[in-house]
């Protein structure tokens, strides 16, 4: 049985996920920065990979399972979502 | 003690080739071309680094961490293709 | 026999899978695997050609070291410009092998500094490389000074 109040992260622990965080919001910057539907599945996708790893880093940091469960769910559905979305940007 | 200092140095090279390619997209200048490449440094090069890096720090974890990886790198492969091949269509 | 050769790797590749998600190899998670596994429609697995699966699998391992050389040869450039070339298709690749075929659209797509973007015919890639603007410059003016 694992305590959740014992289960705290360290210092530079905490800095690597605000870390990737902050790059995460670029790609939303520049998703509203362009026109082109190409650059902006490109930029969401890219958004998507990234909160995905910030999830599954601090499933591991935690030492949690489950939370890293859901990272790996979140990239392999929305990298497929995003796979569709361009698929069909190409038949268009 | 001296793997947590390799992984935790893997896991800074990752964040810096995810500062690095991800920066470059907010340039208006850069062709799609060299944003997809820059991408592919942030999303797959990093992205496996960091992988490598938490593999290195609980190595219990070792199905998930694999899972996350061969997944990430066929995914971002193919989405690549998809969009190099969209905006190099001859219209 | 040959065709059992390939029906046990396709089992085989089915059923590494699922013990990877499911991340448990005990008896009652291989026996419901078996059975999924059976269950999944097989496709043409006849047309498997196995020669070309083991020098392809061979390739991978030398992706790391390109991937890290590339990404640091990107990093480099400073003024990038665009590159389009043409890049032969495996002979593995071009005598049939669907495998051998994505393979080597992986192989290239997946370092930084080259990504396919379409075929261009049945034995060529067209590859896009980022070029770095002085250098082009440089090597394009001593051509015409020449003249």
């Amino acid at each position: 049985m694992i305590n959740s109040a014992v289960a705290r992260l360290d210092s530079y622990q905490y800095v690597v996920i605000y870390v990737m965080l902050l790059i995460s919001l670029v790609p939303v910057l520049a998703v509203s920065r362009t026109n082109s539907t190409t650059e902006r599945i490109a930029y969401a996708s890219s958004f998507g990979n990234k909160l995905a790893f910030m999830i599954i880093a601090f499933g591991i940091f935690r030492g949690d399972w489950m939370i890293g469960c859901i990272g790996a769910f979140i990239l392999i559905v929305g990298d497929a979502g995003m796979l569709i979305l361009s698929l069909l940007e190409m038949r268009i | 003690m001296t793997i947590t200092f390799v992984s935790y140095a893997i896991l800074s090279l990752g964040l810096y080739f995810w500062i690095w390619g991800t920066l470059p997209i907010l340039n208006k200048e850069h062709s799609i071309f060299y944003k997809l490449h820059t991408l592919t440094v942030a999303d797959s090069v990093g992205s496996l680094l960091i992988v490598v890096a938490l593999l290195l720090l609980a190595p219990q974890y070792w199905p998930l961490l694999l899972v996350t990886a061969i997944s990430l790198s066929l995914w971002n492969t193919i989405f690549s293709y998809i969009l190099g091949n969209i905006s190099d269509r001859p219209s | 026999m040959a065709n059992f050769t390939r029906l046990t790797l396709v089992l085989l590749f089915r059923i590494c899978c699922w013990c990877l998600v499911t991340s448990s190899i005990e008896t009652t998670n291989l026996l419901i695997g078996l059975v999924i596994c059976f269950l999944i429609p097989f496709g043409d697995f006849r047309r498997l050609k196995m020669h070309a699966l083991i020098p392809e699998i061979l390739l991978i391992l030398r992706l790391p070291y390109d991937m890290m050389k590339e990404c640091f040869e990107l990093m480099l450039i400073n003024d990038p410009i665009d590159n389009f070339t043409e890049e032969k298709v495996n002979i593995r690749a071009t005598s049939g092998s669907k495998f051998a075929e994505f393979f080597d659209l992986f192989r290239i797509t997946f370092t930084p500094m080259s990504l396919v973007t379409r075929r261009e015919n049945s034995d060529a890639w067209r590859v896009h490389l980022v070029a770095s603007a002085s250098e082009v410059e440089a090597k394009v003016k001593p051509k015409e000074s020449n003249k």
